[in-house]
Formats: structure tokens, C-alpha cells, sequence
């Protein structure tokens, strides 16, 4: 059984209506900076979930991709053209989910506030 | 020496927690984390941009960067005060007070030794927190580490990776105290400046085992920004372990930033109360002092070499 690592992403775009934002069009823009990078064109890339309206997504690769997977993502700059940022929200070896993402967050940045 | 010494491992104890200061107010506080390059903007929108987003990521130092071109100055020029006076960007300190500490840092590009004597006379480079040197030749690169007086050494990623720092030119800067800068804005602009940068940061990895490198992001607009610890997670690309990625963002920017300090207010002093154990040396440091002993016997060894007249000693 191969074990995954989880990725939620937020995607932030300097003209969000300049582009087509879609599951295959963003994992491709990832799989094309990975195969840049370390030349290799098997890597698993799996989509989970994908909101195109908050420009959020959640994919998967295989746990021995994970460090090699987070660094490819923060040094994409653009996405069809236009700057972006592929912020990390969380990491996760578990399965991902949009809301618990956002409680989790919602309860962190309350205790940094609090602290 | 000594002195230098005494100071460095006080600022590095205080940099820790270990020890400090009577009076918090009088030590100069920073928080982390740090983002010592920052492109200015004209443009205050842009520059606003940049900033809420560093709030947003978690920054919490950072310093706005001015370049001038030493090169470029006319001659005659050369003695008087020639270096500009930092922008004024007090509206936006007020702004961000409390969230983001601004500091100002200027990068002085060169290509002959004549900026020493420019820089000691200017009183320009004290209005400013930071100083980086910007070699532009081989020789420009050995003076920055051996005799500049600055903080930090940088390049230019878009000239590519023509100027390789020598190993003992890199000792030399670690044992002054000079930081290294590794800037990841345009690696994220063109994959060309990205191939370059990791050649730059191999070769920082080879010669020096990466001490005293440093992150910052070298960005113009806020899509070149990227949190801390994904900052520090680029160590897997350009060659440093996990923990030098992580001092890369926070402990040696501190130090970086007392090191610029005490060059900017001479000597100082300082009283300061024990606060728990304090570990004078570890093992990581003896290493560093053998591997400065052993750089000291050899420049020892040439310069005795070069001397014209050696006498010759009969065993």
C-alpha cells in the first residue's frame, strides 16, 4: 500500500480572471515544474479536491515526493502566464478537507492572537 | 581579536536567550521572521502590497532595500559624501508599527577597493541598519570578504554565476562575521537565474559548509513572497541541512542584524545578567576553531613564504 502525503493549497493569482482555472490545467502546471526540476516524468500527482470559486486545492503524491513536491511548489511563479502563489496552508499524511483546513486555521491564528 | 571575539559569542548568548540585557529597552528587539530584501518602490501602493502581504506570512523584521552602483560614479567625485540618503519611508513605519519592524538596508555594488575609502568617510551608510557589498569583479568578491566594511555579501543572480567565492576568502568572511545572502525572488521569476542561484548556493554548500547564509527574498512584488518555513524548506534545493534552512529565516538574521548594530554605534556597553546555563563552546565551534587554526597556520605559512630575505634554519 503506498502512502500518500496530502497538500492543501491556496492559490493566489495577480488577475484571477485572466486565466482558465482548472484540476488537470493546475496539476499539469505542477507536474511541469517537477519534471523541470529533477527530470523525471513519473510522478504521481492526484487531485482530491478543487474549488475553482476559492481557488483552493487539495492533491496527494506519494510520501517520498513530499519535500521534493514543496519546494518545486514555492518556486512556481506563474500560472498561465500570470504571477501566482501556491501558498501551503497545511500538509498533512492523513486525508485533507477544505473546512477542517479552516477550523484548524481559524483555531491557530486565534491562539498566535490570544498569545 | 579578542574583543571581537568576547562581543560576537556575547551578541550570539544574547541572540539565544541565554543571557540579557538589564534593561530590555535599551537592547535593540527584533522578532522573527526576517526578510532583510526588500525591493523599494517608488510606488507606495506596491510597496503597501509587499508589506501586508510580509503580515500576512508572518513576518515580522524586514529591511527595504536601496542599490547604488559605486562603478558608475564619476571621478572627481570620489572622497566626498557620494552614497544617497536612505528613502523616506517613516509613513509607512507608522503604518505597519507594531506589525512589521522596517528597517533600511543599502547595497553597494563595486568593482575596486576605493569604496573603503568612500564608505569611511560617508555619513550617509550610518542612516542606514544594513550594509551589502555586491561584487561585480574576482577581486571586488575577495575584498568584500576579507576587508569591507559591511554585513553581508550578495550577488547579482541575473549576471548568473560568473563570481565563485575561494574557500578561504569564505573563512575569512565567517570569522569576521559576514553573512552570505541567498535571494529566492528570481529563482521564482526565470528558471535560468534558479539554475545559476543553485550553482552559487553549491558552491557556498562546498567551500564553507553553508555558515552563515542567509534567506531573504529580493522580491518586487508580493507573488514573489513566500512563507518562512517554506523559505527554510528551499535548504533541500540549495544545499543546507534542515537546521541552517531554519537559521537561515531567524537565528542568523538576528545575529546579522546585532552584528550591523555594533558597526553602526562602535563600541558599546552593555550589562548583562545571567539567565540559566550558559554553554560558552560546543562542539560545533571547537570544529570552527580548528579549522581557523589550521587557516591561520597556512596563511602564516605563505606569508612566511613570501618573505624576500628568509633565513635559512639549520636543523
Amino acid at each position: 500500500m503506498v502512502d500518500y502525503s496530502y497538500f492543501d493549497i491556496k492559490i493566489k493569482l495577480r488577475d484571477p480572471d485572466a486565466v482558465i482555472l482548472t484540476p488537470s490545467l493546475f496539476r499539469n502546471c505542477v507536474l511541469d515544474t517537477l519534471d523541470s526540476f529533477f527530470c523525471e516524468e513519473k510522478f504521481t500527482l492526484e487531485i482530491v479536491k478543487f474549488c475553482a470559486q476559492q481557488q483552493r486545492v487539495i492533491f496527494r503524491v506519494p510520501q517520498e515526493l513530499h519535500d521534493v513536491t514543496r519546494s518545486c511548489l514555492q518556486l512556481i511563479g506563474h500560472y498561465q502566464e500570470v504571477p501566482c502563489h501556491f501558498q501551503v496552508l497545511e500538509t498533512s499524511k492523513t486525508a485533507l478537507d477544505f473546512e477542517k483546513s479552516s477550523e484548524k486555521l481559524y483555531a491557530n491564528e486565534k491562539k498566535s492572537e490570544d498569545y | 581579536m579578542l574583543e571581537d571575539h568576547f562581543c560576537a559569542s556575547l551578541a550570539a548568548l544574547v541572540a539565544r536567550g541565554q543571557l540579557k540585557t538589564e534593561n530590555k529597552s535599551e537592547m535593540e528587539q527584533t522578532n522573527p521572521f526576517y526578510d532583510f530584501s526588500i525591493i523599494y518602490n517608488k510606488d507606495d501602493k506596491v510597496m503597501r502590497a509587499l508589506l501586508n502581504e510580509l503580515v500576512e506570512l508572518g513576518y515580522k523584521t524586514i529591511a527595504i532595500e536601496q542599490s547604488f552602483d559605486h562603478s558608475k560614479k564619476e571621478p572627481g567625485k570620489r572622497g566626498s559624501e557620494m552614497f544617497p540618503e536612505p528613502h523616506k519611508i517613516e509613513h509607512l513605519r507608522k503604518e505597519f508599527q507594531g506589525k512589521l519592524r522596517i528597517l533600511q538596508r543599502l547595497t553597494i555594488l563595486y568593482v575596486d577597493v576605493n569604496v573603503s575609502h568612500a564608505m569611511s568617510v560617508s555619513l550617509n551608510l550610518r542612516k542606514f541598519n544594513l550594509i551589502a557589498g555586491q561584487p561585480k569583479t574576482d577581486a571586488a568578491l575577495t575584498h568584500c570578504c576579507t576587508t569591507f566594511n559591511g554585513d553581508l555579501v550578495t550577488f547579482d543572480p541575473v549576471a548568473g554565476s560568473r563570481l565563485l567565492v575561494n574557500r578561504k576568502a569564505y573563512q575569512i568572511a565567517v570569522r569576521r562575521g559576514m553573512f552570505f545572502e541567498i535571494k529566492y525572488a528570481p529563482a521564482i521569476a526565470d528558471s535560468n537565474n534558479r539554475k545559476d542561484m543553485i550553482k552559487i548556493a553549491q558552491n557556498y554548500c562546498t567551500k564553507g559548509k553553508s555558515k552563515n547564509i542567509i534567506f531573504s527574498s529580493g522580491a518586487v512584488h508580493e507573488f514573489q513572497l513566500r512563507g518562512p518555513y517554506d523559505v527554510a524548506n528551499l535548504a533541500f534545493i540549495f544545499g543546507l541541512s534542515e537546521d541552517q534552512g531554519k537559521n537561515a529565516v531567524d537565528r542568523n538574521c538576528r545575529q546579522l542584524f546585532l552584528k550591523a548594530e555594533s558597526r553602526r554605534l562602535g563600541k558599546t556597553i552593555m550589562f548583562v545578567r545571567g539567565n540559566g546555563p550558559i554553554v560558552f563552546s560546543d562542539s560545533s565551534e571547537a570544529e570552527d576553531d580548528h579549522e581557523m587554526e589550521d587557516l591561520q597556520t597556512e596563511l602564516n605559512e605563505t606569508s612566511e613564504n613570501n618573505q624576500p630575505n628568509k633565513r635559512l634554519k639549520v636543523h
